[in-house]
């Protein structure tokens, strides 16, 4: 019997050992798997805060490339104002004063070049460029009305048209002609002369100057000029006797020393003293 | 009185053997439910990834669209100077 009861608690100290070890080892792994849980979750969390961020990210460069993809939708239509704008201040070089007008449109461009979110912003431009392409096309028909009712018993071109008028005029204005008429004309003797002044104060010119170039055709006009401001102290030249001697009583002559004093000199050379002398009829001095 | 005693004997060895296979099967379920979780979680961590690769590339793809709208809107073509 004690033998027996020796047995049966040596089996049983084994199990009961065997049971512990299982235990234990059960409780190990246990251990190890939430502990990987823990990383998995920090993990997960980890991954899904990206996403939220992501997904801010996404909508704000969405939101963002809808709003540019808008502006550029009538950017075409700005483009082509501006198009047309170059056209009218090109049509109004030498007519009209367009500096003011080029300076709005150039700020309206900016605005628009710099507009990345609101469509509105370029479509108010584009009808601000629209506006002005009116008002210089307006200006320049103003002007161009104003020119052919000016003239003396006529317009004040015909075969020359406005631009040809508007290249002439500026000549007449760059040497100092600025009030002076202006008027196309083929009379001038009897068509054979390019150009010449009335002494009413006004000059005609012939169609085929307005495609001189511009040094020539500045000549001409203060070749003009000169004259006009001879008819007004036309008396006194006429009697003067240095005006002889100098000139040989010829208004050409002195009209051309008259334009070499004011920067135009032409083919032909005048001394000094003929300069000197001349410049005093662009003040009206006789001497 | 000793047939009594190994009566009782026996009866508490059952029912402590009863207790430790109870026990054991509480650690055994516990351990399972935890590696099921693992396994869980693990699947979202992989979902989650593939979710955010996607969008990342949609992120750059919207980024190059904006550069190339940027590279347009620069553009002074057609433009006074």
């Amino acid at each position: 019997m004690r033998r027996a009861v020796a047995v049966a608690a040596a089996v049983a100290a084994l199990l009961v050992s065997g049971v512990v070890d299982r235990a234990a080892a059960l409780d190990d792994e246990r251990a190890e798997t939430i502990a990987e849980l823990r990383a998995l979750t920090a993990s997960v969390d980890s991954a899904q805060r990206r996403t939220d961020r992501l997904e801010g990210l996404i909508e704000s460069a969405q939101k963002d490339a809808d709003e540019r993809e808008a502006v550029l939708a009538v950017r075409p239509a700005f483009v082509d104002e501006i198009a047309a704008l170059r056209v009218a201040l090109s049509g109004a070089d030498g007519k009209v004063d367009t500096s003011a007008h080029r300076a709005s449109a150039l700020s309206a461009q900016q605005t628009v070049l710099a507009e990345r979110r609101d469509p509105a912003v370029v479509t108010r431009a584009t009808a601000t460029v629209h506006a002005l392409t009116a008002k210089v096309n307006g200006d320049v028909a103003t002007w161009q009305a104003a020119q052919q009712a000016a003239g003396p018993g006529g317009p004040a071109w015909s075969s020359s048209g406005p631009d040809g008028y508007a290249r002439v005029r500026a000549a007449l204005d760059r040497v100092g002609g600025g009030g002076v008429g202006l008027y196309e004309s083929a009379s001038c003797a009897g068509g054979n002369a390019p150009a010449c002044a009335n002494s009413n104060g006004y000059i005609k010119y012939r169609a085929d100057i307005a495609d001189w170039n511009a040094s020539r055709l500045n000549w001409a006009m203060a070749h003009e000029l000169a004259h006009i401001h001879q008819f007004r102290v036309w008396g006194a030249l006429t009697s003067s006797s240095a005006y002889g001697s100098l000139f040989g009583g010829d208004p050409e002559f002195l009209a051309n020393c008259m334009a070499v004093v004011r920067g135009f000199p032409g083919s032909v050379g005048c001394n000094a003293e003929q300069q000197a002398w001349a410049s005093g009829i662009w003040v009206g001095a006789v001497r | 009185m000793r047939a009594v005693a190994l009566v009782v004997g026996g009866l508490l060895v059952i029912g402590g053997a009863v207790l430790v296979v109870s026990a054991d099967h509480q650690r055994a379920d516990a351990l399972a439910e935890a590696k099921a979780a693992v396994a869980e979680t693990r699947r979202q961590l992989d979902a989650a990834k593939d979710s955010n690769h996607r969008l990342a590339e949609q992120l750059t793809t919207l980024r190059s669209l904006i550069a190339e709208q940027d590279r347009r809107l620069a553009d002074t073509t057609g433009l006074l100077q």
